[in-house]
């Protein structure tokens, strides 16, 4: 019965992931290789999450499909993380419309991993675990967006994203025999589960103060996922034919699954030479509305009558939620682009990009071990684009791709308790990402412009 | 298409029809269609689709589409269901469930587009993508699943799930006359998790968790051919949508041995389907449409799975395969500015699942379970009847002078749950009457398209 009984707590313990997956993936290939510093221009699919005004900045149809993968390298005490890489599909559409001189345009933007659509996996307070790479970027991320070009200088634009949370309330029934469970127990279950859907919105703006400067200015709705279990328990305890005593079981967890903490984004890009794009990015992250991963509960356990057989926790336990005390984070972007080949045919573009993210997570020196430290990232990417490709396209196909290195520094996590079960903790570690994308524009047709 | 009379007759029967559709809902397109043209027309659409409702109806109509359109819409109904005259939720309360899971309102947005893909030359008006989205109002998956004994309705309570239709529809008139065909998928997402629990040297209970929200891939294949200018045949095949819910637990390593507990069942599940359709425009104001879907439902495994490796398997669903006739008829009016449409239809649905039932018990090899020479019966109440779809709608178009097309599109189902006498009683009491069911189920729908070139 007690392992019964802990392996229910244990299932409605689990926590899981927290920020919504471009935080750490980046949203197609060429704002990813910029390292995200496109808030003033962003005009691809990828503008759906970095500033949707920027979805209006076109009048050529767009859609693109690509490719991703990412190999995290994390370690504690000089021991491999084993967190699993991740793969998948993205796909995008930007269908704008010139009606009177006013440009509109509807956007969309999957990041679909291979693997499932969402990932979560407990969390015990005290046994390490890299709480923002464990199975944060597990998740599917679909935003849409909607945007308007009123005048040529200023775009706006807002948009929804979307995440899952999950309920589940549990009915168990039947017969555990003790001398034989694994043969002679009969057990039913029913239950109600749920998976919602919860909407969060970004917004933006983009404005063009001087032909060769472009300031936007993003903001990214903060999400928050609880799961709550639910689980009743009523069986029969036997011994083979004998009835022993009634077991009944009520236990309700909710957990913080998931939280995306709400973001400002205020980004610059500069033309100074018509080859050479610089864009300069600076986010807001406010973590410290970080809820605890871990459980509220409640539980009661009763068997009737008491058996000496049968050893029930002499204390059950319902954990209270502690708080993380992470703080907010501002973390500095820096993109270059440069065209290194323009021919009536064929553009090429190189791309470079840096990101430096502070760590919102204190030093772990209590009982608690959700790991995380500074990061640096740096990315390169290229950018192919076939112009010359009438009458089947008028627009152009292009191809995107992009490496990513991110580097976490050194840290050390110091126990206060010299008698502490897990002790000191060093950790380290880095992330590789690749991607490429093929997109395809059609220009409008001209009778429309 | 339009005709060339005044719309003054036809604005104000739409407008009828509008107010009868009152707040606009929809629903998963298998019981009750997708869009609200289609869903007027009684569920048909395989042959004559040619926008975003393509998606599901047949996707090679897609292909028909000139221009891009994106629709919005919010659709919803209310079921009526009575077992022994009562509210299924006065069941729920005798079972001990909560009385709010019993079928009810249901409301969801509907999102769909179309899109000509605009190549030129020898691809050009060859490729057209859609989209539709069937969201529930805040759920994604809604999972209701009960021991056998509680009444539930598995084919007909199934709106609580987000449906995805990806679809391209591929012209080829150029090289054949008349013929296009559709590829498509649809998505539903499904449950899957595990739990490992074991005790460690400190005697600390310690689990490995992990819970995954998966998707469910299922491809639409079909073909549309104009047979002449007034005749086109449609074909449509969708694949099998299951989506389950599987989660292990798992105890290893204590004094008390547990077995290995399955929380599994399959609350979401569609049939493979076969549909064909005749559609015929003796004028061009009328369309007429005659469908036949039929459905592989002798697959269904039924709702619940055994929840330990040794544990009893639940009963059979034994459900039969159906085959669901339909007809639809469209009368169009109006000028080419300004008109309007009116629909009808009628489906006629019958029901898969034999009367509930004692159905024989099974042990955990799936035999009868026997106990002194007899065979053991548990209940089964799978609850379905035949259904009558009568359906109606219209629809209003504007061209306005910016070049966008406008069009306001409802549609209203009464679906009549005929009345059926079971062979059990609703609950397990002694010398209690055979249950009885019967009821409506009652949907409306209302979307907003708006087409440009």
């Amino acid at each position: 019965m007690r392992a019964l009984l802990a392996a229910l707590l244990m299932l409605v313990s689990a926590s899981s992931a927290r920020a919504s997956p471009p935080d750490l993936l980046g949203v197609g290939p060429r704002s990813t290789s910029l390292g995200g510093a496109v808030g003033a221009d962003v005009e691809d699919a990828s503008a759906t999450y970095y500033n949707p005004a920027g979805l209006a900045r076109g009048e050529a149809l767009r859609l693109s499909v690509g490719i991703f993968h990412l190999a995290p390298e994390l370690e504690i005490n000089g021991q491999s993380s084993n967190l699993e890489r991740l793969g998948g599909l993205s796909l995008g559409l930007v269908a704008p419309k010139r009606f009177r001189g006013v440009n509109f345009a509807f956007g969309l933007s999957v990041q679909l991993p291979h693997q499932r659509l969402a990932r979560t996996r407990s969390a015990i307070t005290d046994r390490p675990r890299w709480e923002l790479y464990d199975t944060r970027p597990h998740r599917i991320f679909l935003a849409t967006g909607a945007a308007i070009r009123p005048v040529p200088w200023l775009t706006l634009g807002a948009g929804l994203a979307f995440q899952a949370p999950s309920t589940l309330v549990l009915d168990l029934r039947g017969m555990l025999d003790l001398g034989e469970p694994n043969m002679a127990s009969r057990l039913e279950t029913q239950f109600a589960g749920s998976i919602g859907a919860t909407r969060y919105p970004h917004a933006g703006v983009q404005v063009r103060p001087l032909d060769e400067l472009e300031l936007g200015l993003t903001y990214r709705g903060q999400v928050r996922l609880d799961g709550r279990v639910v689980v009743q328990a009523d069986a029969d305890v036997t011994l083979g034919m004998v009835d022993l005593a009634q077991l009944a079981l009520f236990l309700d967890s909710e957990t913080n699954t998931l939280f995306g903490p709400q973001q400002l984004n205020l980004g610059a890009a500069w033309r100074p030479l018509p080859w050479l794009r610089v864009g300069v990015d600076l986010t807001w992250v406010d973590w410290s509305r970080h809820p605890s991963p871990v459980a509220a509960e409640e539980i009661v356990l009763t068997l009737d009558p008491e058996l000496p057989i049968v050893e029930l926790p002499d204390e059950i336990g319902a954990r209270d939620p502690t708080p993380l005390g992470l703080h907010d984070t501002f973390v500095p972007r820096v993109g270059l682009e440069a065209r290194a080949v323009d021919t009536r045919a064929l553009e090429l573009d190189v791309r470079l990009g840096y990101v430096y993210e502070n760590s919102p997570y204190p030093a772990q020196t209590g009982n608690a071990s959700f790991l995380d430290a500074d990061e640096h990232t740096l990315t390169l990417g290229l950018g192919l684009r076939l112009t010359d490709l009438e009458p089947v396209v008028r627009g152009h196909v292009a191809i995107d791709a992009y490496l990513l290195y991110s580097e976490l520094r050194q840290r050390t996590h110091v126990r206060e308790s010299l008698v502490d079960d897990v002790g000191d903790l060093v950790t380290d570690g880095r992330t590789w990402g690749a991607g490429i994308q093929l997109s395809v524009a059609f220009d409008p047709p001209e009778e429309s412009e | 298409m339009w005709c060339d009379r005044t719309g003054r007759a036809l604005g104000l029967a739409a407008a009828c029809v509008l107010a009868l559709a009152a707040p606009a809902h929809a629903t998963p397109p298998d019981v009750f269609g997708f869009g609200p043209r289609t869903s007027a027309m009684g569920m048909t659409g395989t042959a004559y689709a040619r926008d975003y409702e393509a998606v599901w109806a047949n996707p090679a109509g897609l292909a028909q589409a000139r221009v891009t359109g994106l629709s919005l819409g919010y659709v919803g109904g209310q079921y009526r269901l009575r077992l022994d005259g009562q509210d299924p939720a006065a069941a729920y309360r005798a079972y001990g469930i909560p009385d709010d899971v019993a079928p009810g309102a249901f409301h969801a947005a509907t999102i769909g587009f179309h899109l000509p893909l605009p190549f030129g030359g020898a691809l050009e008006d060859v490729f057209v993508l859609g989209a539709g989205f069937y969201t529930p109002r805040s759920t994604v998956l809604q999972t209701d699943v009960f021991f056998a004994e509680v009444p539930q309705f598995p084919v007909v309570n199934r709106v609580g799930a987000v449906h995805v239709h990806l679809a391209l529809g591929i012209d080829l008139g150029r090289w054949v006359p008349g013929l296009r065909l559709g590829f498509g998928a649809s998505a539903l997402a499904r449950l899957s998790g595990t739990l490992d629990v074991f005790l460690d040297e400190a005697d600390q209970f310690v689990s490995l968790t992990e819970t995954q929200v998966l998707s469910v891939f299922n491809p639409t294949v079909g073909a549309q051919l104009d047979l002449g200018e007034d005749w086109t045949l449609g074909v449509v095949f969708r694949d099998r949508v299951a989506a389950n819910i599987d989660i292990d637990i798992e105890v290893t390593n204590l004094p008390v041995e547990i077995p290995r507990i399955t929380v599994a069942a399959l609350p979401q599940y569609d049939p493979h389907t076969l549909a064909a359709e005749l559609a015929y425009r003796p004028t061009r104001c009328l369309l007429l449409a005659a469908h036949l879907s039929y459905r592989f439902w002798s697959d269904y495994p039924g709702v619940l799975s055994r929840a330990t490796d040794f544990s009893n398997q639940p009963p059979r669903p034994e459900f039969s395969d159906t085959i669901s006739p339909r007809v639809g008829v469209e009368w169009s009016l109006g000028a080419p500015r300004f008109g309007g449409a009116l629909r009808a239809g009628y489906a006629y649905e019958p029901t898969p699942a034999p009367p509930a039932r004692s159905a024989p018990a099974l042990d955990a090899e799936g035999n009868v379970r026997i106990d002194e020479g007899s065979a053991l019966t548990t209940p089964l109440r799978y609850v379905d009847a035949d259904r009558h779809v009568l359906s109606g709608g219209g629809g209003l178009h504007w061209a306005t002078e910016l070049g966008l097309d406008v069009r306001v599109d409802a549609f209203v189902q009464a679906q009549r749950w005929a009345a059926r006498r079971h062979a059990i009683a609703l609950l397990d009491a002694p010398d209690a009457p055979n249950l009885r069911s019967d009821g409506w189920i009652l949907v409306g729908g209302l979307a907003l398209t708006v087409e440009y070139r």
